[in-house]
Formats: structure tokens, C-alpha cells, sequence
């Protein structure tokens, strides 16, 4: 297996001594090896936000680095640990947002003469455009565990790493979300294509 | 509604897929990044001074300021744009000498030949990219541009390894105050200003370009990651590939978004030149787009600009009219915005490419 930074199989050296001297330096390496996932995962959550969110999570993360323990979780999890609590003051923003691309006028339609393959990703982005719907009559918690797994990629220890929950409540509350979702959203689209 | 009680539930794939495609086009602006590193270190290394830390620090804070007006601003837009669906009434179309602009760049383009990268070889990118840092002290401002090289070696096999070289040169420009000015207010040298500290450098390697953990082998590619793959994807119409431009950018942004998603692709240096062509025509659809210099000067490489409005800013990318290459693109404000004049240049990038023997070497001359 392939190793590359950043994902699941780097976990194992993303545990560094941020208290140790050098600060600047490590924050440094820390700060190019997660920002860019990370503003990634924030923008999609809360657009242009994620420019001063990054930022902060960064600067937070020094200031309460004796804080990290490396033993307990990878500095990628607790960065996102951070961030999330960050998220938290943005609530509105997110489901605003998440209303503006449940309506977003899609391109469906006209699109069957370019191919399967464009036909595949418009039904993806239709897809994408009930499920955010659907995202927004979930709780913040719920969400997270979504988002925190599919869109940061982290895996189940991760989150409850970054979460502070129980390993066994992020594998069931993922469960519980997607099976709500997988209903929730295609009732939704069913619904919608009934004149079809 | 009861007959509709047979309902099919989304497999665990079409949930996977749809969460893939949610807000999938989100793109990072380096600058923003490469500043926001800045600031940390030099908060950090503030500290470490022992220097108490002052409610208005950091170098970030005034283009940052400036920057959320302007964020706030493309919010408001974007409600109004949902309010009103699919009907625009507002501006005015591509002018016609930036339509002919592109539409001769695109046949030059489509006649020219792209270097081949041969097995073994790669293909070199120069981007050198001159960003601003601000910083205030006691109410006097100071602006400058710091240029950053970053050198890409992308192998013929895109999977192989890459490599990213990133250099802060050292080269500066002032735009408001001077160099020793700075110094002599004590701001020059700390806090990651005029020096180099805070600026991103070294060598990164790393298959597919991932060099920060995007997990781009697994990326279908997007406007921002440009795979070869993503760009066969790409409908030759220019008509329907400026609707798929459309559709990729977030929630109804404005023609500027589109417009920087363009650059964004184009910018890489790794776009064919067919789908350069493609999208040049794809751009005069492009509301409010206008030729904005005949003669634009871009770290010493001339060629046309092109620019359209975004808010207190323009968006210009500079195209050679002889070739059709794409030279590179600026940020110029249009308004009077803090300490900015109208005309002021916000920051630049100019690409060039070739293709070497070996990674890591540089093109000759």
C-alpha cells in the first residue's frame, strides 16, 4: 500500500510534540501538511468563511498546544477538533448555504447528448442537491460525524478524537445518519420527479 | 401522496456519490493560505520574542478586513442571485473586442503545438506569483508585494511522483510606504514582513501532485486540479462548457467566479491546448468581460489583458495575442479601498512552461 501525506495511513507520524522548543518551525510543517484539507473541508462547509477559520484553528491550536497530548489522538484530529468547535458559531451560515445549493438550478436538464458520462455527473449533482437538503434537518452533531468522515476523510477514531465522544457513538450515530439520509433524501426525490 | 409510500432508498453508493458532489468545486486562494501562514508564525514568533501580543496585530488583519467586506459583499450577491433563480437582467454582454480577442487566441491556440512529455520526461511549470502582505502601525499603513517562485516538475504518467519547489525569491515591490519606512517604524524584519519568515519553502514530492494531503490520486479533478482525465471529461462546445462552468462554481457567484475558476485551470500550465481554445471561447460568454490593456506587462512578459469586475477589484488574465499563450493573471482594485488607489495592481502571477529531462532541473536559459 502507497503511502501519502494526509490521509488515513499517514496517521501514524502525525503525532508530534507541539510543547516542544521550535515552535515556529512545527507549527510550520503542521500548517502545510493539514491547512490546505482542512480550508478544503471548511469552505465546503461554510464557503468564504473558511479563509479566516483556518487561521484561527491554527492560531488556537498554538496557543493551547500543552493542551495536545500525542498519545490520545493524531494532530490532525484535534486540529479538526478545533475546527469544529470553531464551525459552531456558524450555524446559520452553513444551512443557509446548504438551502442556497438545495435550490441552486441545476443542470439536468439538456445534458443526455454529451454522454454517459456527463449524464453520471449530473445525476450526482442532482443527487447532491436533495441530500443538502436533507443536511439541514440534521443536528450539529450529526453532521459532523458525517462531514468530519466524508468529507475530511477521517476515520471513526479519528472522530471521536476530534468530537471528545466514545469511538462506538460515532459508529452508530454515522449509521443512524445515513440511513436517514438515504431515506430522507430519495422521499425528497421521489417526490420531485413524480411529473417526470 | 399515499401512493407514493414504495419508496426506493438511496443505495450506500448514490449517498457516497452525492456527498462527493455537495460542494465539491470549493476553491483554496493561495494567497489567502500562503498570508494566513504568515500570520501564525509571526504571532508565534512574537511570543517566543516575549513581545505582549497587541489587540490589533498581526500583518494579516487589514487586507484581511478588506478582504471580508468584499466577502460580505459576494454573500449579499449570492442571495439576491437564489432570490431570482434563473433570470439575470443586469450586465452587459462580453464586448465585442474582447469576444474577437479570444476568439483569435483560440485559433492560434488550436494551431500551435503543445511540447510533447516523452516517457522519462516532464513537464516543467514556473509559476511566479508576486502576493501582498499589509501591515499597520500606529494608523501608517504599508503594502507590499513579496514574489514567490513555486516550480512544479509534473512526470508524463501523472500518477508517478511530482515535485513542487517553492522559493520566497526575496524580490519586492512597495506599494504603499517603503522598505525603509518599515524599518525605521520598527516593523521591518519581525512579525514575517519585508524578510522571508513565515513564507512557505523547500521541496515537496509526491504521485498525482498531491503534495498536501488532498487525496488528489482519488480526485476525479476539478477547474483548481486539472487532470488529463477530468479535462477529456470536458464538453468541446464552448457554449456547453461555459454551462458546465456555471454548473461547477458554487451558487450562482457572479460571471466573476467563473471567470477566476477559469483561471484556476488555466493557471496550472497543464490544461492541452484544445481545451485552452475551448475555453477562451467558453470565456466570451463571460458578462461584463472587456479587453482591459492592449499592452499588459506581467514580470516582463507583455501580452493582452482581459478583466472583468469583481466588486472593489478586477480580475485580468493576460493573453500572448501572437500564440495564444496564457501568460498569466493580476487582481487590480477599481475603487479607492482602504489605502489602496483605484489602479493599484493587488497582485500578479506569471506561468511559463517547458519540458526537462529530469526532476528537479530546470528548463535551460
Amino acid at each position: 500500500m502507497t503511502e501519502h501525506a494526509g490521509g488515513g495511513a499517514a496517521a501514524a507520524d502525525d503525532r508530534p510534540d507541539l510543547a516542544g522548543p521550535h515552535p515556529s518551525r512545527l507549527f510550520g510543517q503542521l500548517f502545510d501538511r493539514h491547512a490546505r484539507p482542512l480550508h478544503r473541508y471548511l469552505a465546503r462547509r461554510v464557503g468564504d468563511l473558511a479563509d479566516d477559520l483556518v487561521g484561527e484553528t491554527f492560531l488556537i491550536a498554538f496557543q493551547t498546544r500543552t493542551g495536545y497530548d500525542p498519545g490520545r489522538g493524531t494532530a490532525r484530529s484535534w486540529l479538526y477538533g478545533i475546527a469544529t468547535n470553531l464551525l459552531r458559531r456558524h450555524v446559520r451560515q452553513e444551512v443557509r448555504g446548504l438551502r442556497a445549493a438545495a435550490r441552486a438550478a441545476g443542470s439536468a436538464s439538456g445534458a443526455e447528448d454529451h454522454g454517459n458520462r456527463v449524464a453520471d455527473r449530473v445525476d450526482a449533482s442532482s443527487r447532491a442537491r436533495l441530500l443538502a437538503g436533507a443536511l439541514v434537518g440534521l443536528d450539529e452533531g450529526d453532521r459532523d460525524v458525517l462531514l468530519l468522515t466524508s468529507w475530511a476523510g477521517l476515520d471513526s477514531n479519528e472522530v471521536a478524537e476530534a468530537l471528545g465522544i466514545p469511538v462506538g457513538t460515532v459508529r452508530s450515530r454515522l449509521h443512524r445518519v445515513r440511513q436517514r439520509l438515504r431515506a430522507h433524501a430519495s422521499n425528497t426525490e421521489h417526490t420531485r420527479s413524480g411529473d417526470e | 401522496m399515499s401512493d407514493d409510500d414504495v419508496r426506493r432508498l438511496w443505495t450506500e453508493d448514490e449517498l457516497d456519490s452525492a456527498l462527493d458532489a455537495l460542494n465539491a468545486h470549493v476553491r483554496a486562494d493561495e494567497p489567502v493560505l500562503v498570508r494566513t501562514r504568515a500570520a501564525l508564525l509571526a504571532d508565534i514568533e512574537q511570543e517566543e520574542e516575549g513581545v505582549t501580543t497587541t489587540p490589533q496585530r498581526r500583518p494579516r488583519r487589514s487586507t484581511g478586513r478588506w478582504l471580508a467586506a468584499a466577502a460580505v459583499v459576494v454573500v449579499l450577491v449570492a442571495g439576491a442571485l437564489v432570490a431570482q433563480t434563473v433570470s439575470f437582467g443586469g450586465p452587459a454582454p462580453a464586448t465585442a473586442e474582447a469576444v474577437r480577442t479570444l476568439d483569435q487566441a483560440a485559433s492560434t491556440t488550436i494551431g500551435a503545438v503543445d511540447e510533447p512529455v516523452g516517457p522519462g520526461q516532464y513537464r516543467y511549470v514556473a509559476t511566479h506569483a508576486w502576493w501582498m502582505g499589509t501591515t499597520s502601525v500606529e494608523g501608517k499603513g504599508f503594502a507590499w508585494l513579496t514574489e514567490h517562485l513555486m516550480e512544479t516538475w509534473v512526470p508524463a504518467n501523472p500518477s508517478d511522483e511530482w515535485m513542487l519547489r517553492r522559493d520566497a525569491t526575496g524580490n519586492e515591490q512597495w506599494v504603499i510606504g517603503t522598505r525603509a519606512e518599515a524599518e525605521a517604524a520598527g516593523v521591518a524584519g519581525r512579525r514575517g514582513l519585508p524578510d522571508r519568515r513565515g513564507w512557505p519553502e523547500g521541496e515537496w514530492r509526491a504521485p498525482c501532485g498531491d503534495f498536501f494531503g488532498e487525496s488528489k490520486c482519488q480526485d476525479g479533478g476539478s477547474w483548481q486540479n486539472p487532470t488529463a482525465e477530468w479535462q477529456a471529461g470536458l464538453p468541446t462546445d464552448p457554449d456547453a462548457l461555459f454551462e458546465r462552468l456555471r454548473a461547477d462554481v458554487p451558487d450562482g457567484r457572479g460571471d466573476a467566479a467563473l471567470f477566476a475558476y477559469a483561471a484556476d485551470a488555466l493557471r496550472s500550465g497543464l490544461v492541452d491546448k484544445d481545451v485552452r481554445a475551448a475555453i477562451y471561447r467558453a470565456l466570451t460568454r463571460i458578462d461584463g468581460l472587456e479587453v482591459t490593456e492592449e499592452q499588459a506587462n506581467l514580470g516582463g512578459r507583455v501580452g493582452i489583458a482581459l478583466g472583468v469586475e469583481d466588486d472593489d477589484r478586477r480580475r485580468d488574465i493576460i493573453i500572448d495575442p501572437e500564440t495564444g499563450r496564457f501568460i498569466g493573471e493580476r487582481q487590480v482594485a477599481t475603487d479607492d479601498v482602504d489605502d489602496f488607489e483605484a489602479g493599484t495592481v493587488l497582485e500578479f502571477t506569471a506561468v511559463t512552461t517547458a519540458v526537462v529531462d529530469a526532476i528537479g532541473v530546470e528548463p535551460a536559459g
